[in-house]
């Protein structure tokens, strides 16, 4: 419950203290904008035979998937939060990240893979760093241009895609 | 590259499961869930889900068979940056570890290769020079 | 004469001298144009005036040897083009905008940076591609004449070198401007040795788990590690690996982590930490050793949201004081984010100086040289602010000069 815990408290003071900076730093983008669309509370469940729905917007900075992404927002630029635009190359090696679906309460375990080689999208510059760190913890990091594992290693927008589950102790 | 494609076959991980005690500790409760979340937190970004790597990060699936088979090679596994400073205790360390060597190394969860918290511990503080230079030997000398 | 003849007269007159004014060129039409925005009043031009001597073509100015204290270099990463890259050169005290840049170069790729300070020289490592975003990739390091703008010399780096956003010590050079040390990141990290007398790449040595290259005594460079401690590696007089030496932990990469972007005083390194700690390194021997921490905040702070936030949140003036970007909102989250103050501490009496509000946020900060320091402030709308340190008031914001994102800045020297 620990990072349950942490995540929800930031949420709620980030939505405290954003309106003081909304109309400055273009460098995060819409990051600071929005802040009304997420939910503070989990929704009830869908039912269980089907896969949880999902809340939010995924062209929004707030969108729950991108709470330690970094760049581009795929989702804007003919891709989507999973996938990447035609004729770019998603780069396997990557930062990974941890975020809390607002619907069924789970932490999920997020991948920022980079879409590389075309130059940079240019929209939906998003820059949230929850659990990020300095690039000594390069798992953790999203500073590096990790388009350094693909053919080109030129940006072109990063997406978030759900490749695992958080365990959670007590399971 | 097909890097990305094999991307698809880490829904398969979830799979591998030890069923039952690994190795000599048997007070340490073994979750291959566990395993697999700490894999990709901490592994995965550079070595992908099915540890293949990609560009200059090692494939996995090479490598770490030809290593469990020398104590030289164990301990290297273990004194690696990645794997030395994991925040990861000596017991979740082990669990990943042996995770790995199912996953990635064709061993059971009855091979002798498996790590034990204990030895995590001792070899873990020991900081490896030379990396390459010991790699390099390692992998030579095995395929001698 | 009739009056109808007078009037006639008169009317002639006038109409001839309206005619003889429109046929001189400009004076008539000059009350009805619109273009000329520069001078005050149109001169009447005076053709007994000798004519404006020739001027030769080709002519390329060149810097001075010894750049300005209020000269800095703007590292313009162009994150939204990155093929646009480069780096300004400008005086943030200028106050007449087609005074204030000096010159540029281009820097590809979110490629690093690097001012000596003796030499008449820059460093620039940026990475191309064949055909733009396609075909093979290669990284060179380029040394620059300072005076000239120009390359001097592209080296091929043999590794994938580090691209990340812009900082300080991707690139780091020895006391002595002998070796000059590129981060590599592939993302196993080392660092490669340059010899700047011979202009050749000596080595590369692998720095397993700690990145970055931030220069140690004559002949060593420091990393930090991915254990929480750090790593020197120890060199030869010519620059080949001689030893490397392990620093114990003395942070935790998740609990209490620290910038990567450290202010340097007279070989002292202080390190900020997440919470507001502040961490000093002495980089001035072989080997660096850790000298302990210190609270940035006093007890009371700590118990508030008060923490350092920021690209380049850390610079030093010539005095040895440290300016450090706050955010009074901070949290797990917000440490790229920036802040909306900047405090000036003295780094030995480790007390608070004065706290200059950045009016229009702050992301990074740098410091001009000299005893009359201005705070250049990279603000929320990625313009420069320019406020005076001693009254703390805010001189100048420095825009359309060609930034995207100005993301850090250097001192020039």
């Amino acid at each position: 419950m620990k990072i349950l815990d942490k995540l929800f408290e930031q949420s709620a003071r980030k939505i405290a203290q954003t309106d003081s900076r909304r109309s400055f730093i273009k460098w995060l983008g819409a990051s600071l904008v929005g802040a009304g669309t997420v939910p503070l509370l989990p929704v009830a469940r869908a039912a269980e035979t089907t896969r949880p729905a999902e809340h939010g917007d995924p062209a929004s900075c707030d969108y729950w998937r991108y709470c330690a992404v970094d760049g581009f927002l795929c989702e804007c630029c003919g891709g989507s939060y999973n996938t990447c635009p035609p004729g770019t190359e998603m780069s396997p090696l990557t930062w990974i990240g941890t975020c809390k679906n607002p619907i069924d309460g789970r932490n999920y375990v997020i991948s920022y893979n980079d879409c590389c080689g075309k130059t940079q999208c240019g929209t939906c510059l998003c820059q949230r760093d929850e659990g990020d760190r300095p690039i000594y913890r390069a798992d953790k990091s999203n500073d590096v241009n990790w388009c350094l594992g693909a053919e080109s290693s030129v940006y072109h927008c990063s997406t978030a895609v759900v490749v695992g589950v958080a365990f959670e102790e007590g399971q | 590259m097909n890097a990305v494609s094999k991307l698809a076959v880490w829904p398969l991980l979830f799979i591998i499961g030890y069923g039952d005690k690994v190795a000599a500790d048997d007070a340490y409760d073994y979750k291959p869930e566990r395993a697999l979340f700490h894999y990709q937190l901490f592994c995965q970004g550079c070595h992908l889900p099915d540890g293949r790597g990609a560009k200059e990060v090692p494939d996995l699936t090479e490598s770490l068979n030809k290593l469990i088979a020398s104590k030289e090679g164990k301990q290297f596994i273990i004194q690696v940056p990645g794997v030395a400073s994991a925040p990861l205790n000596d017991a979740e360390l082990a669990e990943l570890l042996n995770w790995m060597l199912v996953a990635f190394a064709s061993q059971n969860t009855n091979s002798d290769a498996l790590f034990t918290a204990d030895e995590i511990h001792s070899v873990r503080a020991i900081p490896l020079i030379d990396l390459s230079e010991k790699r390099q030997k390692l992998l030579v000398n095995i395929n001698k | 004469m009739t009056s109808l003849a007078k009037n006639v007269l008169l009317l002639s007159l006038v109409v001839a001298t309206v005619c003889v004014v429109t046929l001189v060129p400009g004076s008539c039409r000059a009350e009805q144009s619109q273009g000329d925005a520069n001078s005050q009043q149109q001169p009447v031009a005076n053709p007994n005036l000798p004519p404006l001597p020739l001027e030769p073509l080709g002519r390329v100015v060149t810097l001075p040897r010894n750049l300005p204290n209020t000269w800095m270099y703007v590292d313009e990463g162009s994150f939204f083009s990155m093929f646009g890259g480069k780096v300004i050169l400008m005086d943030v005290t200028e106050t007449k905008h087609a005074k204030r840049i000096k010159g540029i170069v281009d820097k590809n790729l979110l490629g690093n940076f690097l001012p000596a300070k003796e030499r008449d020289e820059f460093y620039i490592v940026e990475s191309f591609h064949e055909r733009g975003s396609r075909g093979k990739k290669t990284d060179y390091l380029v040394i620059y004449d300072s005076t000239r703008l120009s390359p001097i010399k592209e080296l091929v780096l043999p590794k994938t070198r580090l691209t990340s956003l812009p900082r300080r010590h991707a690139i780091a050079i020895s006391p002595d401007e002998k070796l000059l040390y590129v981060a590599n990141f592939t993302p196993a990290a080392s660092f490669t040795v340059v010899d700047l007398d011979t202009r050749e790449i000596v080595s590369t040595i692998e720095t397993p788990g700690c990145v970055l290259t931030y220069p140690t005594g004559r002949r060593s460079v420091t990393s930090i590690c991915n254990n929480g401690g750090l790593m020197t590696s120890v060199l030869t007089d010519d620059g080949d690996k001689k030893e490397q030496v392990l620093i114990p932990p003395f942070f935790d990469t998740d609990d209490t982590p620290i910038f990567e972007r450290p202010a340097i005083v007279d070989g002292i390194a202080y390190f900020p930490g997440f919470k507001g700690e502040m961490h000093e390194l002495d980089l001035r021997g072989d080997v660096a050793s850790y000298k302990g921490e210190w609270s940035l905040l006093n007890e009371q702070e700590q118990q508030t949201s008060m923490r350092p936030g920021g690209l380049a949140l850390m610079d030093v003036d010539d005095a040895g004081r440290l300016y450090i970007i706050m955010n009074p909102e901070g949290f797990d989250g917000s440490q790229t984010h920036g802040g909306s103050q900047v405090w000036v501490v003295d780094p030995k009496t480790r007390t608070r100086i004065k706290t200059i509000e950045a009016p229009n946020w702050a992301i990074s900060i740098a410091v001009t040289r000299g005893k009359e320091p201005k705070l250049v402030v990279t603000n929320g709308e990625l313009n420069l602010d320019v406020i005076d340190v001693a009254t703390g008031k805010l001189e100048q914001t420095l825009a359309d000069f060609g930034n995207q994102t100005p993301l850090v800045v250097f001192k020039a020297y």
